[in-house]
């Protein structure tokens, strides 16, 4: 019961940041949209004569003070309508959700990867802390947490595509590609978690409960895999999940590297020809993504650590 | 002290920590004799090197500490020359140990069913949870928690210090542990539960355990103990039964330890 | 305690070496037109697209530009950007920071709801749309990092006045009649310094990748701007026949957060007294459009 009140008080907090994002997005393409009807009839092209600029703004509720075509246009949105692309003259929703299935993917693998990289390596730290396989670890997460990735990414295209010619240079976006970009994602989350999860466990590692663990009979491994991970984990679980609300909103430059057909890359064409239906869908349906991502997460988190339940 | 073989026999154990250039002797040449059926106090104040030397005794000494010299004769077999996995088979299963903080020392997200079938599992890969839930609630009955099934299905933050207290000796007794090493056992818990946890270990006592417990309350000792040995600056300074060491304590740090006590006599 | 921050500071190596590398790339940026062999505008399609030689140490992009003027030239670029970001977000989210923590209440209140806006968003999210819809230009996306940043800046500071506002010293300083100003400067602010310079440094090592990464998806600096992004992004077409041209920024990147990162990390050791890991949380440069 008590969860299901923490859930709902969750979703409550979230309506007002969706109210003023929605708001924002609105209000920010009218600030450069002196022009909406302009371009409106450019898109559909049309020469903009007096005429057809006052039809075209008749037609799209321009002519309505800003207030009203704000809730005009959040109705439409609260459908998922945000009317069709300049570009592409289709609903801007369909042309984001074909492309979200490749983004998605890209974004559960390089979770994924990021923390079956993570785990093991941090383990390994923790258990040879301040000798040899620990400090190599530090170095290797610090640099691989600072190495942009969209660099990274280039130089493995290089070096598996140019020079061992075992991936394509431009792959698209077949799952069986998926690897490389995947991986160039993960690099930098690996990295951060696998940091977060050794401070952690070597905090965890001076309980009682570990030495307890130990003085039954358990292996220091053994032990911090059985009792340390667990605790450890938790707070690095909500980092994954914040990591992968961002990766759901689309990693441009990995994906116009990997010439990845999603939605990243697709924002970015649109935003270079002012298409503004589809930015105004994108930051909706992303945030959106990204808030369902939190709140799922939210959810996990209170099954997994039953003390919640007590607070 | 007794005619019988000691169980469990430390001798001239020394533990030293490296930290930073200098070297803390934290145990010191320490040797005492642990016997079935007897429980053995090592009283000291804080910093007197009395949880090193109990944990000196399993082979948990981490980084910077080390075991440079010394036994722990075990039946007459040197643990300190056993493998760590040889020692993974000593621990829990022949030498258990409970600590200070009862509620620290179980994994709070973890059941206590899990737990002890936990302490059970890792001498016996072949048990299965079904098979011992009888036998987990029977021994949880032996020490006093009087809702086993309650208990088995709780997470330990659901407990009271006492209760994790005894489910931590439950523990031990699961895997038929011969020696309890007791680290301040009561030390944290409330004056009823403290008397209710040396009873236990009494009883424990008289059905043939050895207890060493380790404590800095020399009325806890007084209540309960059979032999004590009084450790300083990791240095054994006096030793014998609690009877003998009473009535005639030689060291002026046993005197001083005793002064409320003597006080109040 | 000056003297033992700079001598605990200079025993870590690979501190040292960030702040020499770091100082050393703000000199090559403020004297980067002297520094430079070439002009890094100047195009000569007959010399395009070379390998290194001893004219051009790293050889020519595709318009016949030197690279490795032209990388010089980057350095302004984006160290400049990074630090008048970083400069910004100082300004605004220190005072506001200070506020929050010291006068509490319904202004803290104000502030903080406006930094959780500020931090709802995912970063590249909010980047992509402003500077999509007022166009891609570094100096849009200098406001949309001033923008998203301001707000873990005030966030960091506000907790730590928090923690000082009661202390006892700034306890005796109230019952001493002192006024709120002067608390605040005399006693606050110079507590709080140590963590702002951390978070400060390694924030400069975040927006250089940031603006990079930008530049690089063509949301930054525009072509033909020196811009290490920008040559990323010119490089690309070339990875078969002049992969060089993908290294030389790259590296230039790395190096930079690299040098910063080690530099604050550091700063972050020597200024936090016992515990193993800074108190600071560690920013990271990491970037992902």
């Amino acid at each position: 019961m008590k969860r299901l009140k923490l859930i709902l008080l969750r979703i409550v907090q979230i309506i007002p940041v969706l109210l003023i994002v929605t708001m924002l997005a609105f209000w920010l393409s009218n600030v450069s949209a002196g022009d909406v009807a302009n371009v409106t009839l450019q898109s559909k092209g049309i020469q903009p004569t007096e005429e057809s600029l006052a039809a075209i703004r008749e037609e799209l509720g321009l002519n309505d003070p800003l207030p009203v075509q704000y809730i005009n246009w959040l109705k439409k949105a609260c459908r998922l309508d945000f009317g069709v692309s300049f570009q592409t003259n289709r609903p801007v929703t369909e042309e984001i959700f074909s492309r979200f299935p490749a983004t998605l993917e890209l974004a559960i693998s390089a979770s994924l990867l990021a923390v079956i990289f993570a785990i093991p390596l941090a383990l390994l730290a923790t258990r040879y802390r301040d000798s040899a396989p620990d400090h190599v670890i530090r170095v290797m997460s610090s640099i691989g947490a600072t190495m942009p990735d969209f660099w990274i990414g280039l130089m493995l295209l290089y070096f598996f595509g140019v020079q061992l010619k075992i991936a394509p240079i431009v792959a698209g976006s077949k799952i069986q590609n998926i690897f490389l970009p995947a991986f160039t994602l993960s690099i930098q989350y690996a990295a951060t978690y696998t940091r977060v999860l050794r401070g952690n466990l070597v905090e965890i590692n001076r309980l009682d409960y570990i030495k307890a663990a130990r003085a039954r009979g358990l292996s220091e491994g053994g032990a911090l895999v059985k009792h340390g991970l667990k605790n450890a984990i938790l707070p690095v679980i909500t980092l994954i999940g914040v990591n992968f609300g961002k990766l759901v909103g689309g990693q441009v430059a990995i994906e116009t590297i990997f010439s990845w057909n999603g939605i990243g890359q697709f924002a970015i064409s649109c935003m270079k020809v002012k298409d503004l239906p589809v930015i105004q869908g994108y930051i909706i349906i992303v945030l959106l993504a990204y808030v369902i991502v939190n709140l799922i997460l939210d959810v996990v988190y209170m099954y997994i650590d039953p003390r919640i339940e007590v607070e | 002290m007794c005619n019988e073989e000691a169980v469990l026999a430390v001798k001239d154990l020394k533990t030293y920590f490296y930290c930073k250039g200098r070297v803390v002797k934290a145990v010191d040449g320490v040797s005492i004799d642990v016997y079935k059926g007897r429980i053995t106090a090592i009283i000291g104040g804080s910093g007197s090197g009395k949880s090193v030397m109990s944990l000196s005794i399993l082979n948990l000494i981490d980084k910077p500490g080390k075991i440079v010299d010394g036994q722990v004769l075990l039946h007459g077999k040197d643990l300190l020359k056993f493998s760590e996995k040889e020692l993974r088979g000593i621990r829990g299963r022949q030498i258990a140990m409970i600590f200070q903080e009862p509620s620290c020392a179980l994994n709070p997200v973890v059941k206590v069913k899990k737990h002890m079938y936990e302490a059970v599992r890792i001498h016996d890969k072949g048990a299965r949870m079904n098979n011992l839930l009888d036998g987990f609630r029977q021994t949880l009955l032996r020490v006093g928690l009087s809702e086993p099934d309650r208990v088995l299905e709780s997470y330990p933050f659901e407990l009271s210090g006492g209760m994790c207290q005894r489910v931590m000796v439950a523990m031990g007794l699961v895997t038929n542990a011969e020696v309890l090493i007791a680290d301040e056992p009561t030390s944290s818990l409330d004056l009823t539960t403290q008397a209710e946890i040396l009873e236990e270990l009494l009883r424990l006592k008289e059905e043939g355990m050895a207890v060493i417990l380790i404590t800095h309350d020399l009325g806890v000792v007084a209540q309960t103990a059979d032999d004590m040995y009084v450790i300083k600056d990791g240095k054994i300074v006096e030793s014998g039964t609690v009877r003998e060491v009473f009535a005639n304590p030689k060291n002026e740090y046993t005197r001083y330890l005793m002064d409320p006590i003597t006080i109040h006599n | 305690m000056f003297k033992s921050i700079v001598r605990k500071f200079f025993r870590n190596k690979t501190a040292v070496l960030g702040l020499i590398v770091a100082l050393l790339l703000v000199l090559i940026g403020i004297f980067a037109e002297q520094v430079a062999p070439h002009d890094a505008y100047a195009v000569d399609i007959s010399q395009k697209l070379l390998n290194p030689c001893a004219e051009y140490p790293m050889g020519t992009d595709q318009m016949g530009r030197c690279i490795l003027s032209r990388l010089i030239l980057g350095t302004r670029t984006s160290l400049f950007s990074a630090i008048i970001v970083t400069a910004i977000i100082l300004l605004i989210g220190v005072p506001l920071g200070v506020i929050a923590g010291y006068v509490g209440g319904v202004t803290d209140n104000i502030i903080m709801r406006m930094a959780d806006v500020a931090s709802t968003f995912p970063s590249s999210l909010l980047a992509l749309a402003i500077v999509g819809i007022f166009g891609p230009s570094l100096r849009n996306l200098v406001f949309v990092f001033i923008f998203l940043w301001w707000a873990p800046f005030a966030r960091m500071v506000r907790s730590q006045v928090m923690k000082i506002k009661e202390t006892e010293y700034v306890l005796a300083a109230v019952a001493a009649g002192d006024s709120r100003f002067k608390i605040i400067v005399r006693h606050i602010l110079p507590n709080t310094i140590s963590s702002i310079i951390v978070y400060a440094t390694l924030r400069i090592a975040a927006v250089i990748a940031h603006i990079a990464s930008f530049s690089f998806i063509g949301l930054g600096s525009q072509p033909p701007t020196a811009d290490w992004g920008v040559m990323l992004n010119d490089g690309r077409q070339f990875i078969t026949s002049h992969p060089l041209m993908l290294v030389w920024p790259g590296l230039m990147i790395a190096i930079v957060v690299l040098a910063f990162n080690s530099l604050g990390e550091g700063l972050n050791d020597a200024m936090t007294p016992t515990s193993e890991e800074g108190a600071v949380v560690k920013e990271t440069g990491a970037v992902n459009v």
